[in-house]
């Protein structure tokens, strides 16, 4: 961990310094060796410097050496020495700046601080008086009073200062009466040394370039950035010069700019909350980069770079930015990477008020002073990595047909990942339905004991499954990340191995082609030489975009799982009612056989056997039940049939259930026991055949449906009367006899049977088979009302999911269930305001031939319920297409789509809604 | 297997999938949200791109579609502290960016809003929130058809603001329960708490049982869908590596009127918070805890019926559990990426 600091001045640096015969001494260059100790901090070190002011702070400057600072806020300014070691500060001087000229400054805008030879001047501006004042710092010490040298000039208030790095005697400020003045500290005269841009709009920000003494950079109020050569000024002249390039940077003010600390790079930030960065060399037409930030950025910094990052040291890809935002309530201050627009590397959360200042101290802290009265150094490796919190898998389960979608990256837990986690994808896939029509084995196998209706599961091995796609589950930090974020792709992307031989940091692969857009200037570079340190200007280049692709797959069969379940949805019965006014015994027995038998055979033509083994079964039951006599029939008189209808519909239900009971149970005894099985198999078969003579037996037993109506009611002398009158009764149901007459139950009970089965299709989410069981036989067995009504309803909307809606209508029609049947029925809304303009709605009459007028929004005049073919507004029923939402007069659109032979909607939508 | 390319430029937080299978919303911290339709025309699984459009400010952390009973609307939320509905335009063409209008904005989050849920369709169109600032919100279009007007029916501090630094590994999350035949209520997950809020007869949502045992963030929670079963079941993903399912076994009422008196003292403490405690309808129970990830576990999610969980982690895989009948849950499949790289072994 223990590297040195000290930095080796960079090749763009040594560039400069030669051509202007200049010393190669820089500012960060002096500061390093003299200040920082030559000894990195450690990862772990905690000391956070902190110092409360007594006002909120509005500028701050640090002096090169990094040992003191200098903070200032309303009508106060404070010295500050930092101790670097030990993290403490002490407060070294407070003074109230004097008033001048009568003015007072009120809150100071702006501080700057001089560099080597000035290191002890100090220069703040004001926010009333467009006076500059200079101090020394030595005159703090044990002094009562500073009388501080006041440059003026500025006719208004001055909102930056900058000392040159590289002329140490040279100050700029920028001031709202949109000039920039150049300061020369060696001349004891207080003027101008050169006045830069005189124009209306004010100055918000004012920048020497930290590697080259010539050049100034200024950002206006209009967004627009105008940088000078300042051996171009024709000096102590005062007359304004031309700006050597000017550009527009930002749609809105501009609040902010920093030059590259090596490179001629410039970041700008502004009100249109972009962060840009600008390639001097290019034509600056556009930003190489633009930041998206969630909020006006009114201060930006580049932060120094760092030998301790090693080979991304010349790579601009791995320049980052710190940035404050100006947003309510949030005072975060984010540090983005330039080759990740989106996400912010770290958010330092320290302030609880807006910073108004920002410098970095080095490579890994910041120091931020903030109008909740505070100056703090943050290290920004105290705070988490932004990504690390971010979510990188996404998943859902298809309604459709039960295949997942998902997008994955996996992240090491074991690194602390100050890059991004490289990786790919996942992908995926399967399988859901198998929930809706089948249930799913596990792959060791645990499930198949458990019960017998356990499925075969052939056409589900998921250990086999899926190799999802060449996903890298861990992460690399930084650079790495970009070669092996390629690997995943495949197709529609360039696919780049992981080179074998040493890369050299700045030969970052392109992964989007598309994506990536090339400055003219670079895109002709040759690629670099591997170890070879290169102008930043060289790399090849690409922003990092994870490879997180959607998968989605089929693997499972999810699709024929899903259609299976679509066709058996249209295809199996619910309603056991036998069809006619005045059904007899006979009837209701056929029609429950029938529909048993249907069901039975739609499921094993559609390949759904073992559904099919379970109505077969059921079947069956029910036969042994009718055999044995436990089937009652309930009549209902001709007066009380309103009143009865529900309860007769229940019945019908109850017989199915009773019938499926039978088949569950006798399911299960086969699987536990073939032997078992197979006789209670054998008895079914053989009471089933005399079944219709049981029928006829019953009909005529007279003390039999009196029995069945005395169990379906619960006033026994009700039924006796009813008894009484049975000659008018029409049978309006049957159901289970409750109380067996048999003294022992036999294993393949329907009630036993039909439960167990239920339980069982409930529990793996096959709520086709449960709703139907329920439906068809709910009544006759007496199942228990709510739990029944929650699987139709959930069958219900499994079927709207699959868009089975006639289906699903068709259920709801006919459930002997009040419930059921109301689904559609209630929720009825009545505007009274118009849709669009919210005007309450007036109702005018005689407008049309409607008798009872057109509701109408006044403002928009805008008709509710218009005829999509007449314009005439609807009333009662409508013709609605679903497919696009028009709707119209029957006969309006009849004669659309018949006379007039159209298959769109007439509304011009473009729907075709006819095909012919 | 298909997959397809969303060109999200970043990291993409959510796919979401609308009640058909048939559109698929996808969001991203490139701060756009992005439609696709399945093309139904052949049998195939192609996803067309809809619209791209550019929903936030910041990182877009979740994507949600309404039930289609109140048209093609979607909501998103953000770090940029806001939620948005988008209502789809149909004269518009796709892939025009314009397809999907912006017709609220609920700009009440003091914090980066982390999750939004709408509620089943028998609640009406109504919007839960949980988000950084420890607060539980619940917004309702009054009249569904009229999306711009969004009040907020609810808001109530679960659990109070982390510290400063701290905001960065905080989670929030939650879950509607969804059935019909339960009390309107919702399981929300916040830092490491895990409290279910219900609806109580006075028509007030109050905080009702907690699922416990959490040692970290809760990153999302997933209440099954109950489909007809006698019970609920809840999962939870968490910062502490562990997938964790709960059963809520519904109170009998003796029991119920029993825990009320007993549990009474017990709850004294807890109302001295600023949360008041309704009725615990539900005994919770854990049936299921699992590591297998070893890493930190960032979404769960229940199939269509609620007999299959899939979670997924940092360990890059997906993971499916399912319960043997009438038995416990157990990792049926683990969805695994090929491993290329020797080193990223677990």
């Amino acid at each position: 961990m223990r590297e040195s600091l000290k930095r080796q001045p960079s090749h763009a640096f040594a560039r400069f310094g030669q051509a202007l015969g200049m010393t190669l001494r820089s500012e960060s260059e002096d500061a390093v060796n003299e200040f920082i100790p030559d000894e990195v901090p450690s990862l772990d070190r905690h000391d956070e410097q902190r110092y409360d002011a007594p006002v909120e702070l509005t500028a701050m400057a640090t002096s090169p050496d990094k040992s003191m600072a200098l903070i200032a806020g309303k009508d106060l300014m404070q010295i500050l020495k930092i101790d670097n070691i030990d993290g403490s500060v002490e407060l070294l001087a407070s003074l109230k700046p004097p008033s001048t000229r009568g003015d007072k400054l009120h809150h100071v805008t702006s501080a700057a601080w001089g560099s080597h030879l000035q290191q002890s001047t100090i220069a703040i501006a004001g926010k009333i008086s467009g006076d500059v004042l200079v101090y020394r710092v030595e005159e703090f010490t044990g002094a009562d009073r500073v009388m501080p040298i006041a440059l003026s000039g500025h006719s208004r208030t001055v909102n930056s200062l900058d000392f040159s790095t590289v002329q140490p005697s040279l100050l700029a400020s920028g001031s709202q009466d949109g000039s920039v003045k150049l300061w020369d500290m060696r001349i004891k005269a207080n003027r101008a040394y050169a006045a830069l841009l005189p124009c209306l709009e004010p100055i918000r920000d004012v920048k020497f370039a930290r590697h080259d003494s010539s050049k100034i950079a200024a950002i206006l109020d209009n967004g627009l950035i105008y940088i000078y050569d300042i051996r171009t000024l024709s000096s102590f002249s005062g007359r304004p010069t031309v700006p050597e390039r000017k550009f527009t940077a930002h749609s809105g003010p501009g609040f902010s700019i920093d030059w590259h600390p090596e490179d001629d790079y410039l970041a700008s930030g502004g009100r249109d909350r972009y962060i840009h960065v600008w390639n001097l060399a290019s034509d600056l037409r556009s930003p190489e980069f633009s930041i998206p930030t969630p909020a006006a950025v009114t201060r930006v910094a580049w932060r120094p770079p760092s030998t301790r990052r090693g080979r991304d040291r010349h790579s601009l890809l791995s320049s980052e930015i710190a940035a404050v935002n100006l947003a309510m309530g949030d005072y975060r201050v984010h540090v983005w990477s330039l080759d990740r627009k989106f996400v912010p590397k770290y958010t330092l959360a320290s302030h609880d008020a807006a910073t108004t200042a920002l410098e970095w101290r080095d490579d890994r802290s910041v120091w931020t002073a903030s109008k909740d009265k505070s100056f703090r150094c943050n290290d920004i490796y105290q705070f988490q990595n932004v990504v690390d919190n971010l979510r990188l898998q996404a998943l859902s389960w298809s309604p459709k047909d039960g295949s997942m979608c998902a997008a994955l990256l996996g992240r090491s837990n074991k690194l602390p990942s100050h890059g991004v986690p490289a990786i790919n994808i996942g992908a995926l896939s399967h399988h859901g339905l198998s929930a809706f029509a089948r249930s799913i084995s596990t792959s060791s196998g645990k499930l198949s004991n458990s019960i017998e209706m356990t499925p075969s599961s052939s056409y589900l091995n998921f250990e086999a499954l899926h190799r999802i796609s060449p996903t890298q589950p861990s992460s690399f930090p930084s650079i790495r990340r970009r070669e092996t974020d390629e690997n995943g792709f495949g197709a529609g992307m360039a696919v780049g191995g992981r080179s074998p031989e040493p890369r050299s940091p700045f030969s970052i692969k392109r992964s989007f082609d598309k994506q990536i857009t090339m400055p003219p200037g670079l895109q002709s570079m040759p690629g670099s030489e591997p170890g070879t340190p290169v102008p930043i200007s060289n790399p090849e280049y690409s922003t990092f975009i994870p490879s997180q692709a959607i998968f989605y797959s089929d693997v499972l069969d999810g699709s024929e799982i899903a259609s299976t379940f679509r066709l058996l949805a249209g295809q199996i019965r619910y309603d056991s009612r036998p069809k006619g006014l005045d059904p007899s015994t006979d009837d209701w027995i056929t029609a429950m056989e029938t529909v048993l038998d249907h069901n039975m055979k739609t499921a094993d033509e559609n390949g759904a056997f073992r559904t099919g083994q379970t109505w077969a079964i059921l079947k069956m039951a029910l036969g042994w039940e009718l055999s044995n006599g436990n089937i009652d029939f309930i009549y209902s008189e001709s007066g009380e049939e309103t009143v009865i209808v529900p309860i007769n519909d229940k019945q019908s239900s109850n017989s199915e259930s009773d019938e499926e009971e039978y088949g569950g149970h006798a399911n299960k005894s086969k699987d536990i026991d073939g032997e078992q099985n197979e006789e209670t198999n054998g008895v079914v078969d053989g009471e089933g055949i005399p079944v219709p003579e049981r029928y006829t037996t019953i009909n005529g037993d007279m003390f039999n449906a009196n029995e069945i109506r005395a169990a379906s009611l619960s006033d026994r002398s009700k039924d006796n009367d009813d008894y009484q009158q049975e000659e008018t009764r029409k049978v309006t149901g049957m159901r289970l006899r409750s109380e067996q007459t048999e003294e022992a139950v036999p294993p393949w009970n329907i009630r036993h049977l039909v439960d167990r089965a239920l339980e069982y299709y409930v529990s793996q989410g096959d709520l086709q088979q449960a709703a139907a069981i329920a439906l068809v036989l709910g009544d006759f067995l007496q199942l228990d009302r709510t739990r029944t009504v929650q699987w139709i309803d959930a069958y219900i909307e499994l079927l709207h999911r699959q868009q089975e809606f006639v289906t699903a209508a068709l259920i709801v029609k006919s459930a002997a269930n009040e419930e059921i049947n109301s689904i559609g029925q209630i929720n009825a809304d009545v505007s009274v305001s118009c849709g669009s303009c919210h005007k309450p709605l007036t109702l005018e009459k005689g407008v049309s031939s409607l008798k009872s007028g057109v509701w109408r929004c006044p403002k928009c005049a805008r008709a509710l319920g218009k005829c999509v073919y007449c314009h005439m507004p609807c009333l009662g029923r409508v013709t609605l297409s679903v497919g696009c939402g028009h709707f119209g007069h029957g006969d309006c659109l009849k004669k659309w789509f018949f006379d007039e032979g159209m298959n769109e909607c007439p509304s011009g939508c473009g729907a075709v809604l006819f095909y012919r | 297997m298909h997959n397809f390319n969303t060109n999200h430029e970043d990291l993409i937080h959510d796919v979401s999938y609308n009640f058909y299978g048939t559109r698929l919303a996808t969001c991203s911290s490139d701060q756009t949200v992005k439609v696709f339709d399945l093309d139904e025309s052949a049998d195939s699984t192609n996803w067309i791109l809809n619209d791209s459009f550019k929903a936030h400010e910041a990182s877009v952390t979740r994507v949600v579609w309404a039930h289609p009973e109140f048209g093609q609307v979607i909501a998103t939320c953000s770090f940029d502290r806001t939620i948005k509905i988008f209502q789809e335009v149909d004269h518009e063409p796709r892939t025009s960016g314009r397809r999907w209008k912006r017709v609220a904005v609920l700009p009440d989050s003091r914090g980066p809003v982390h999750d939004i849920s709408f509620a089943p369709v028998h609640l009406g169109l109504k919007l839960a929130a949980n988000g950084a600032d420890g607060t539980l919100r619940i917004y309702e279009a009054i009249e569904p058809h009229n999306l711009y007007y969004w009040s907020l029916v609810f808001e109530k501090v679960v659990v109070p603001e982390p510290e400063g630094a701290r905001e960065a590994d905080a989670s929030y999350c939650l879950s509607w329960c969804g059935s019909k035949y339960a009390p309107e209520q919702l399981v929300v997950g916040s830092l490491s708490r895990c409290y279910i809020f219900r609806k109580s007869s006075d028509d007030k949502y109050a905080q009702c049982e907690e699922l416990p045992g959490h040692t970290g963030s809760l990153r999302e929670v997933a209440w099954a869908p109950s489909m007809g079963r006698s019970f609920e079941l809840v999962a939870t993903a968490c910062q502490d590596e562990k997938v964790r399912i709960f059963k809520l076994s519904p109170k009998s009422d003796l029991e119920s009127s029993q825990a009320l008196v007993s549990s009474a003292p017990d709850r004294l403490p807890q109302t001295a918070d600023t949360v008041p405690t309704g009725d615990h309808k539900y005994d919770v129970e854990l049936i299921g805890e699992f590591d297998d990830h070893k890493a930190q576990v960032w979404r769960v999610s229940w199939n269509v019926t609620g007999t299959v969980l899939a979670s997924a982690g940092d360990d890059g895989r997906i993971r499916l559990w399912k319960s043997a009948y009438s038995g416990p849950f157990q990792c049926m499949s683990v969805i695994s990426a090929e491993n290329k790289c020797s080193d990223a072994t677990d």
